[in-house]
């Protein structure tokens, strides 16, 4: 998730040059070291692109040690298990280190995997058969190239030859078959470390400042599958890095463009729609599909619809990133609609679907853009009501990428209610309680924001009045979304949703947010000191052309992604 | 050799990097037999209960916060007993039910909000956010198994695996397993804990004959964890700090996973025949009952773990009969001062003590000895908050079993609220209050510091420490001289 408190400096003078791509060959470079791993010398055009471009140098981070995801394993043992139903249980990750329960959860899943016999299929040889010490070798090697990302060195085919060798050595009766041999060593190399961490090594480059090393042609591969497919590279990219294709930037965007045009690239697209939303929960509010609604208010909320409320936002970021340009104004502003026929009743939309979804075009003057749709609405709603400072503060930080400092410890954070006698709305409430004291300062710049999606109640429904009740006495009030926001480059008069969309489609911070954002998607770090630069660069040529897509491109196949620094151990 | 079957052999597998499946962990488990397991379990809860209903107040005890007093449970009626923890009645002779303590080192803590620093003192007695030991991992350390779990941890659909960043002794996270559809449901944690356990008697014969598919599994499995071992340690040469430290640790689980596998194919035991609820989904409530009352009593009793974890997360609000839907810690939790969210916090707390004396009943329910399990556990049952108000004082505890582990049960204890209240420590000035402050206890007194109620637990288990967290509160400024102590073992637990 991304931090609000996190803001780019934009140095923004003397960038100059191509991002991603066709920047300046050094013929000169040398070859790498003698990594095993390290695929052929580097070749002409594998310099940095933007080295010579930008002052403050390359833009590259250390690379730490990073564990596959649940998601990222499964995908990556189907792949290479061969096994496309595979659904090991696993545990979700509590931290930066394994837990004890995704340990003995990961030895499980081994386990399980080699019963799938997937991993036989490397095997040149019958595996059923007598114990073959060379074909073994080269079912190591064959499968130890896809389950470790690369070619394995010596000490590693050393090391299982060891393992295959014990294993067939027992004594035992009946003696331990070759099949039961292979299985062992495939069951060790599923919960080894090269399989389930992620860490780049990179390799000396001559040619680099001190301190700079060149990612390997399959750790560029990694990478890039990893980032686009989550999941462990195909044997096109496995082959691309044996051919030195990933060593120039030219060649990494070829693949980058290969795996995003694929169907399995859309999963990560609408992943990051639902992460961006914060529809999976965070520690301000549940996820989606479990956020408790007043049942009795919205009698009409139903599993399916919360599904269809995740199904619309995601469908509508896929389709603006891959079939309409990756127009990031068209994400702010469109009016299409991704709709279950419960989906479309409650947005009042006529001829939607009887069964099934279907594409349909919402009410302009009440929808526009993925902030004004249920989902990301009621995320940020309580169980009854709108809620305007929460929704204002969403915005102002993940969708402005502005600091906000949080809240006073042991703030009252409960929800205004009012008082016998008053007839006043939410938004009435909301200045009533925060409108003093200390908390003006923040409040009187997020809560303006939040007060345009005022038309949207708690369920992301349309609503023009509101009911209220103060001592069991129901009012009803009418709602006002028309806020002057005072800061940032949505400053200025806005009128509902729809224009508060129109205001996010035509800001430059928005979008400088947006880049921001699938940077730390892209390279699971956030912009440092080195890429302010390149971060320079993405956003100048991001405002010009208003396409994600591009945007993503851009920075899997950028310097920050092809070098790393130096970390001494 | 000739004998030797396959499954002892192929985990045999890992001689060459140290055998796991060693006669010496037998002969550790044959000696653990001799004696009783020592058991714990904490049943942690969110929120509170509501001050002034759930207290006992018999005629002719002073209700004053000063006073301090004992009754016997033994002699009263269920109408004696609080709607809150009427659940407890029939087993009455069972428990402590302890009054009056106060969550002291989260009153002198300044960070955070009540939730936060109650959740990250409530079982550290220490700063939230800092890598600070709960007190049941010192327990776990004192009387854990090799080759067993060490401790078994679970939260509910809704649940923090992170378990508020608590930690054990070697600076590992204690993580909990969630029991919910996504992670696998119940039934996959039953199947994780018993899977490899074997089915009736306590010893083991040589193993003969060919062995099944799924002792070949076993055997794999475990000298698979013996040849992963090294190759881990292999990659530390190429890591900064840190990624050794993570590599370092996953290691070492490796490592343990190893031993229980050797460990857990020579146990058998009474184990569920039947996984609960297999592929159902279960939420919130449900899945307590079935981890206090099924899984910690059965896998107590087949010694697999000696040490057990519940982290219950918030309640709905149709479980406590108001509307369905209603925002239960905005409308319910902060609304308990008054009716109808007094009611429904007392139909939560009631829910909650009716979980607790389950397990009660479940723990009493295994002959051991010439008693049974529970007199040789001590169950826990510890609230976020001391109600719904974010109070930090006069919090409920409520203690089980122990009577082989020197606690005398079958009491109600009133402690007095007299003691020095680290909230004053921080006044800038005689007439003046801590800024922005809502610790809901300003300048009384209170009751003694949980972090004592750890420290008595833990020695009740033979941990030699006197003291959990933070020991003392010092004051600043004007009472820069003034210290409110929280250490030394909580008086009156023994009788």
């Amino acid at each position: 998730m991304r931090t609000g408190t996190l803001v780019v400096v934009l140095l923004g003078t003397g960038c100059v040059g191509a991002i991603g791509g066709g920047g300046p060959s050094d013929d000169s470079a040398p070859g790498a070291t003698d990594d095993p791993a390290a695929g052929p010398s580097m070749m002409p055009g594998t310099g940095p692109t933007s080295a010579a471009a930008c002052k403050g140098g390359i833009p590259a981070a250390p690379a730490y040690l990073r564990r596959l995801q649940p998601e990222e394993y499964v995908n990556t043992v189907r792949e290479l298990m061969t096994a496309p139903t595979a659904a090991p249980q696993l545990e979700p990750p509590v931290g930066k280190i394994i837990s004890q329960l995704e340990v003995e959860k990961l030895s499980a899943a081994a386990a399980e995997l080699v019963a799938t016999k997937g991993h036989l299929t490397f095997a040149p040889c019958d595996v059923a058969g007598a114990q073959n010490s060379m074909c073994a070798d080269s079912f190591i090697a064959a499968f130890g190239r896809v389950a470790f990302r690369r070619p394995l060195d010596t000490a590693e085919k050393t090391w299982l030859r060891g393992v295959y060798d014990q294993v067939r050595g027992l004594q035992v009766t009946p003696p331990v078959t070759f099949r039961e041999s292979l299985d062992t060593v495939a069951q060790v190399m599923l919960q080894s470390p090269q399989l389930l961490y992620i860490r780049d090594e990179g390799v000396v480059d001559r040619s680099l400042p001190a301190g700079v090393r060149r990612l390997t042609g399959y750790e560029r591969a990694t990478r890039l599958s990893y980032l686009f497919w989550s999941s462990t590279p195909d044997k096109s990219l496995l082959d691309a890095a044996e051919k030195g294709q990933l060593d120039s930037a030219d060649g990494v965007r070829v693949q980058a463009e290969r795996l995003v045009a694929s169907p399995r690239a859309r999963k990560m697209v609408k992943q990051f729609a639902s992460s961006w939303l914060e529809l999976d929960g965070n520690a301000s509010h549940p996820n989606l599909e479990s956020f408790e609604k007043d049942k009795a208010r919205f009698s009409y909320d139903s599993a399916a619809l919360r599904t269809a409320w995740r199904n619309e936002v995601e469908s509508l970021y896929d389709r603006v990133f891959f079939e309409q340009g990756g127009s990031f104004s068209k994400l702010m502003t469109s009016t299409e609609s991704y709709v279950t026929a419960a989906l479309a009743k409650m947005y009042g939309v006529t001829g939607g679907p009887t069964t099934g979804s279907a594409w349909v075009n919402l009410n302009p003057m009440q929808r526009g853009g993925l902030f004004t749709r249920a989902a990301s609405l009621a995320v940020q709603s309580t169980a009854d009501t709108q809620d305007p400072i929460h929704r204002g503060v969403y915005v102002f930080r993940h969708v402005m990428c502005q600091p906000l400092p949080d809240p006073p410890v042991d703030v009252d954070n409960t929800p205004p209610k009012p008082l016998p006698g008053q007839k006043v709305s939410t938004r009435q409430l909301v200045d009533i309680k925060t409108g003093g004291g200390v908390c003006v300062a923040c409040h009187s710049v997020v809560n303006p924001i939040g007060f345009t999606l005022e038309n949207y109640d708690a369920m992301g429904a349309w609503q023009t009045t509101e009911k209220l009740t103060a001592s069991g006495v129901t009012y009803t009030v009418p709602i006002d979304s028309t806020a002057t926001i005072p800061a940032t480059d949505l400053a200025g008069t806005t009128m509902g949703g729809v224009g508060l969309s129109q205001r996010l489609a035509a800001s430059a911070q928005a979008r400088d947010c947006a880049v921001q954002g699938w940077f730390e998607k892209a390279l699971a770090r956030a912009p440092g000191d080195a890429d302010t630069c390149l971060v320079d660069q993405l956003k100048t040529r991001f405002k010009k052309n208003d396409d994600l897509r591009d945007l993503v491109l851009a920075i899997a196949s950028s310097d920050a992604a092809l070098f790393i620094k130096e970390v001494t151990p | 050799m000739s004998q030797l079957n396959r499954r002892r052999l192929l985990a045999g597998a890992s001689l060459a990097s140290g055998s796991l499946f060693l006669p010496s962990l037998l002969g550790d488990r044959a000696a653990h037999a001799q004696a009783p397991a020592k058991r714990l379990v904490v049943f942690y809860t969110g929120h509170g209960p509501v001050t002034g209903k759930w207290e006992l107040r018999p005629p002719g005890m002073p209700a004053t916060p000063q006073s301090e007093w004992e009754l016997p449970l033994g002699p009263l009626a269920a109408t004696d007993f609080s709607k809150t923890l009427q659940p407890l009645h029939p087993y009455r002779e069972d428990v402590l039910i302890l009054e009056g303590l106060a969550l002291t080192s989260a009153i002198a803590d300044k960070q955070g909000n009540n939730h936060g620093v109650a959740t990250g003192h409530r079982l550290t007695g220490a700063v939230a956010g800092a890598k600070h030991v709960s007190f049941d991992q010192y327990v776990a350390d004192a009387v854990a198994v090799p080759g067993r779990f060490k401790y078994l941890g679970f939260t509910d659909n809704g649940g923090d695996v992170n378990n508020a960043g608590f930690y054990d002794t070697a600076g590992n996270a204690v993580s909990l397993a969630r029991c919910d559809a996504f992670y696998g449901f119940c039934a996959n944690q039953f199947k994780r804990v018993f899977g490899s356990v074997g089915t009736s008697g306590m010893t083991s014969p040589a193993p003969s004959g060919p062995p099944t598919g799924i002792e070949l599994s076993r055997s794999r499995r475990q000298a698979s964890t013996d040849f992963l071992r090294d190759q881990y340690q292999r990659q530390f040469a190429r890591l900064g700090t840190e990624d050794r430290a993570k590599l370092s640790l996953h290691r070492d689980m490796l490592s343990d996973l190893g031993k229980r596998v050797a460990e857990f194919a020579q146990i058998k035991c009474e184990k569920p025949t039947d996984y609960p609820l297999n592929g159902s989904p279960l939420r919130g409530k449900e899945i307590a009952n079935v981890i206090l009352t099924k899984m910690f009593p059965t896998a107590m009793a087949c010694d697999l773990t000696r040490v057990g974890l519940f982290s219950h997360t918030q309640l709905t609000a149709a479980d406590v009969g108001a509307t369905s839907g209603l925002d239960v810690h905005q409308s319910i939790a902060h609304s308990a001062k008054t009716e109808p969210g007094m009611g429904w916090m007392e139909n939560y707390y009631r829910l909650h003590v009716d979980q607790f004396a389950k397990m009660i009943a479940a723990f009493k329910s295994v002959p051991e000895g010439s008693g049974t399990m529970l007199d040789n556990s001590i169950l826990v049952m510890s609230t976020e908050l001391a109600n719904g108000g974010h109070d930090l004082y006069r919090m409920m505890y409520l203690v089980a079993g122990g009577k082989n582990l020197g606690l005398k049960p079958g009491r109600y204890l009133k402690y007095a609220e007299t003691g020095a209240n680290p909230y004053n420590l921080f006044k800038t000035s005689p007439y003046g209050d801590r800024p922005g402050g809502n610790y809901g206890s300003t300048s009384f007194g209170l009751g003694p510091a949980h972090n004592r109620l750890l420290v008595s637990l833990m020695q009740a288990y033979g941990v030699d420490r006197n003291s959990i967290g933070l020991d003392a509160a010092v004051g600043t400024g004007y009472l820069r001289d003034v210290k409110v102590e929280m250490t030394g073992p909580l008086p009156r637990l023994k009788g």
